[in-house]
C-alpha cells in the first residue's frame, strides 16, 4: 500500500485485496496517515480484485472518519467487482466514485 | 458407456481468515480454468469468501470455539456451478430475505452480498457439519464453448454453402438479365416481320445487337449451298472484312472453324492464344481471342453459318451468350428463308399467269365447232393433265366440200410447255399444208421433213394419225406416224371392230421415213375413233393401279357402238369410263375423236 499526501489530500494506492484478512490493518493504517487538514481521501481501486464485506466496513469507517473534518472519500477507477459490490450493496451513493 | 466424470475441485484449510485466502484463490483458478471469464469469476470470489469468513466467524464465537478445518467443494455441471462451504460449526440460521443495514453501519452485509451475487444459496445445517451451498447457472457462451468442435465445422460449412447461393443466385440474375435482354430485342426485330423491304438491312442491324449483347466485336454471317459445299459471305461487321466465298471438301479433315462447325453439325469455340488459327483460315482476319462458329440449321437444312469474335474478352462466351447467339441466328436465318419463298410465290405467280394465257391461247386453237352432215356428226376432246397440253387435235374442213374433213391428232413426247410449243408448231403446218388435204401420207412426210431438225434437236418426237374422210364417197385414208391404231366398226353387233394402224415411224426420229397410207370403206352406220395413249394407259387405283388398257376400250367401244346417238353421246359416255378410271390425278394428256354415222 502506498501513501501520497499533500496539504488537502491524500492518496493511497497499490490495493489489490480489501477483505476481512487486510480490513482491519488497511483501515487501522489509512487512519493514522489521515490529518486534520487533508480535504480529500483518494482511494485508487484500480488494482483490487476482491472486495468483501469486512472491506466495505473499512471504506465506510473511513468515510465516517472524512466526513468529521468535512472532507470526503473518493473511490478511483474502480475495477468491475468493486463497483458491482458498491452498487448491489448501494453505497456507490455513499461513496463518490471517480475515473481518471 | 461410463459418463465422462464433471470438472470438480475440493480444498480444505484451517480454520483462519488469513489461512483462507490461499484455498478461496485456488478456487477461483479452478474455475478459471473451467472456461469461466473475469467478471464471474470475481463474483464467485466474494461470494465463497463471504461463505468461508461467516463460517470462521461462527466458529471462533461457538463454546467452545471450533477450529475444525474448512473445506470448499466445487463441483462444474452442464447447466451450473455449485459451491458447498463445509464448517464444523453450531451453524447459524440463514435469512430467506436478508436487508441491507444502513449505510453508515460498518457490519451486515455479507449474507445479502451472497444472495445478490448467486443465483441460488441456503444454509444446511447438520448434527456434526453444515454446508452453506452456493449455486450459478453458466452463461450460454461457456455452454457453446463446451460443445463439441463439430458445430464450430457444421456452422463454417453452411456459411460456405450460403456464400455459393450467393454466388449462384448472382450468376442466375445476370442470366436472367441476359435472357431479358435478349427477348427484349427479338420482339421488337420480330414486330418487323413480314413488312422486310431491305432483308440486307435488317440483317445487319440485328447482327449488330447480337454484338453487342454478345460484348463482341467482329461477327460474319455466311449463307451456304450445301449441294455445291459453299459459303459466301452475306453480313460482316467491317467491310473491312473482305472475306470471300469458301469450299469445303467432304470427308477430308477439316482445319478451317467454319467447315469443321458444318461437318461436325455443332458450334466451334477456339481460343486463339491457345490454339492459333491456320493462316489460310478466313476468320483469321478477325484477330480476336475468343472465335465461336455455330452451323444454322433449319429442320434438316443447313442454312449457312454464323461467327463471332470478342478480342478484349478474357474468358469464352457464357451459356447465355450462346444461347442468344443460336436464337438470333435462327431468327434471321427464318427471315432469309420467309423473303426468299416470297420471292418464289411472287415468281410463281407470275409463271402461273403465263401458264394460263398459254393455256387459253392453246384452247383456242382447238376447233370450237365441230363439222356435221345429215348423216355424219363429230366430237372430240383434250383433257389435259397439266396447264398447258403436248396432245393435239384438229378438225380440217375442205374449203369448199363440206364432206370431206381431214381428222387430226397428235401427241408430242414429254410434257408442259415444250410439248405444248410442239404441239402448236405441228397444227401450224397442218393447216398451211392444204395442198396435200386429201393425201395423209404426203401430208405426213412433209410435217416431219419441216419439224425433223428441231425436233431432233431436243431429242423429242411426235407421233400423229391423219384421216382423211369423204363422207359422200364414204372413204377414209389414214396415215399414222406411230401413233395408236384407228378403230373402225359399224353400229351392227355382227361388224368387228378394225384397228387401223399404217406403217410409219414417229416425226422427229428419221429424217425421211416412209409413212404407209391405207383407204378404207366406212360401213354403214359407221362408229369410228382416234385417241391418243394417255386414254388406255390410265390406272385405277380401284383395281391396283390397273391400266385402262386396249381392251377394256375396246370392250366400251364394243358396247357403245349400238347406240343410236350422235358422236357427242358417245363422247359423254367415253368420258364416263376415263373419269372412272383416272381417280383423282390425271397422269397424262387423253385426246380422242368420235365419228359417228346415224341414220
Amino acid at each position: 500500500m502506498e501513501f501520497e499526501s499533500s496539504n488537502e489530500k491524500i492518496n493511497i494506492r497499490g490495493i489489490t485485496e480489501l477483505t476481512a484478512a487486510n480490513a482491519g490493518s488497511v483501515k487501522d493504517e489509512v487512519r493514522s496517515r489521515i490529518r486534520p487538514e487533508h480535504e480529500v481521501l483518494d482511494i485508487d481501486m484500480s488494482e483490487v480484485r476482491i472486495l468483501d464485506s469486512s472491506g466495505l466496513g473499512t471504506l465506510i469507517s473511513l468515510h465516517k472518519v472524512m466526513c468529521q473534518q468535512n472532507g470526503l472519500v473518493r473511490i478511483l477507477n474502480p475495477t468491475p467487482i468493486v463497483e458491482q459490490v458498491l452498487e448491489l450493496t448501494r453505497l456507490h451513493r455513499l461513496l463518490e466514485i471517480t475515473r481518471q | 458407456m461410463l459418463k465422462e466424470a464433471l470438472p470438480s475441485f475440493y480444498v480444505q484449510f484451517e480454520c483462519d481468515v488469513d489461512a483462507s485466502r490461499t484455498p478461496v484463490r485456488r478456487v477461483i483458478v479452478f474455475l478459471e480454468k473451467c472456461g469461466f471469464d473475469r467478471n464471474e469469476c470475481s463474483a464467485w470470489e466474494v461470494a465463497i469468501q463471504e461463505g468461508v469468513n461467516n463460517a470462521i466467524l461462527h466458529s471462533a464465537t461457538a463454546e467452545p470455539p471450533s477450529r475444525q478445518p474448512i473445506a470448499i467443494e466445487v463441483m462444474v455441471r452442464p447447466e451450473y456451478v455449485e459451491v458447498l462451504v463445509h464448517d464444523h460449526t453450531q451453524g447459524f440460521s440463514w435469512p430467506i430475505s436478508p436487508s441491507l443495514p444502513e449505510p453508515d453501519s460498518e457490519d451486515g452485509r455479507g449474507v445479502y452480498m451472497i444472495q445478490q451475487l448467486m443465483d441460488d444459496s441456503d444454509y444446511l445445517r447438520g448434527t456434526h457439519s453444515n454446508r452453506l451451498l452456493l449455486r450459478k447457472n453458466r452463461k450460454l457462451t461457456q455452454a457453446l464453448n463446451a460443445k463439441d468442435e463439430e458445430w464450430k465445422d457444421k456452422i463454417r460449412k453452411f456459411e460456405k454453402q450460403l456464400d455459393e447461393a450467393d454466388s449462384a443466385l448472382l450468376f442466375m440474375q445476370e442470366e436472367l438479365s441476359s435472357c431479358y435482354e435478349s427477348l427484349s430485342a427479338i420482339f421488337k426485330f420480330g414486330t418487323e416481320l413480314g413488312k422486310l423491304d431491305d432483308i440486307q438491312d435488317f440483317a445487319d442491324r440485328l447482327l449488330k445487337q447480337l454484338a453487342s449483347i454478345m460484348e463482341a466485336d467482329c461477327y460474319v454471317f455466311r449463307t451456304c449451298e450445301e449441294h455445291r459445299r459453299t459459303l459466301h459471305t452475306y453480313a460482316t461487321s467491317s467491310s473491312s472484312y473482305n472475306i470471300g466465298a469458301l469450299k469445303w471438301i467432304p470427308g477430308e479433315q477439316q482445319t478451317n472453324l467454319e467447315p469443321l462447325a458444318i461437318v461436325n453439325r455443332k458450334d466451334v469455340l477456339r481460343d486463339t492464344q491457345q490454339e492459333p488459327l491456320s493462316p489460310t483460315d478466313p476468320l483469321a482476319i478477325f484477330n480476336a481471342g475468343y472465335i465461336q462458329v455455330h452451323p444454322i440449321i433449319i429442320g434438316e437444312e443447313l442454312i449457312g453459318v454464323l461467327s463471332v469474335g470478342a478480342s478484349k474478352s478474357e474468358e469464352p462466351f457464357t451459356s447465355a451468350q450462346t444461347n442468344v447467339m443460336h436464337t438470333f441466328a435462327d431468327f434471321l436465318a427464318l427471315q432469309l428463308i420467309n423473303v426468299s419463298r416470297q420471292e418464289e410465290r411472287v415468281e410463281y405467280g407470275k409463271i402461273s399467269k403465263e401458264l394460263e394465257i398459254a393455256r387459253n391461247i392453246q384452247n383456242s386453237l382447238l376447233p370450237s365447232e365441230w363439222p356435221e352432215t345429215e348423216r355424219f356428226t363429230l366430237a372430240g376432246e383434250c383433257i389435259t393433265s397439266r396447264n398447258v397440253s403436248g396432245d393435239f387435235f384438229d378438225v380440217i374442213h375442205h374449203e369448199n366440200d363440206p364432206n370431206k374433213v381431214l381428222l387430226v391428232i397428235a401427241d408430242v413426247m414429254g410434257k408442259g410447255v415444250p410439248a405444248s410449243i410442239f404441239a402448236s408448231i405441228f397444227r401450224s403446218l397442218v393447216r398451211a399444208s392444204t395442198e396435200n388435204f386429201t393425201q395423209p401420207a404426203v401430208l405426213m412426210e412433209r410435217i416431219n421433213k419441216a419439224m425433223f431438225h428441231d425436233l431432233s434437236g431436243v431429242d423429242m418426237f411426235i407421233t400423229a394419225q391423219l384421216a382423211y374422210c369423204d363422207f359422200e364417197e364414204r372413204i377414209m385414208r389414214i396415215s399414222n406416224a406411230g401413233h395408236c391404231p384407228l378403230l373402225l366398226t359399224s353400229k351392227e353387233s355382227s361388224q368387228k371392230i378394225s384397228s387401223i394402224s399404217p406403217e410409219g415411224l414417229p416425226l422427229g426420229v428419221v429424217r425421211n421415213p416412209d409413212f404407209e397410207e391405207v383407204e378404207i370403206s366406212m360401213p354403214d352406220g359407221c362408229r369410228m375413233l382416234m385417241y391418243t395413249d394417255g386414254i388406255v394407259e390410265t390406272t385405277t387405283r380401284m383395281v391396283g393401279n390397273e391400266l385402262l388398257g386396249q381392251k377394256r376400250l375396246l370392250r366400251w367401244f364394243e358396247d357403245a357402238r349400238k347406240v343410236d346417238q350422235h358422236a357427242e353421246g358417245f363422247k359423254v359416255s367415253l368420258k364416263g369410263l376415263l373419269k372412272a378410271y383416272n381417280g383423282d390425278q390425271l397422269k397424262d394428256d387423253q385426246t380422242f375423236i368420235l365419228l359417228v354415222e346415224n341414220e
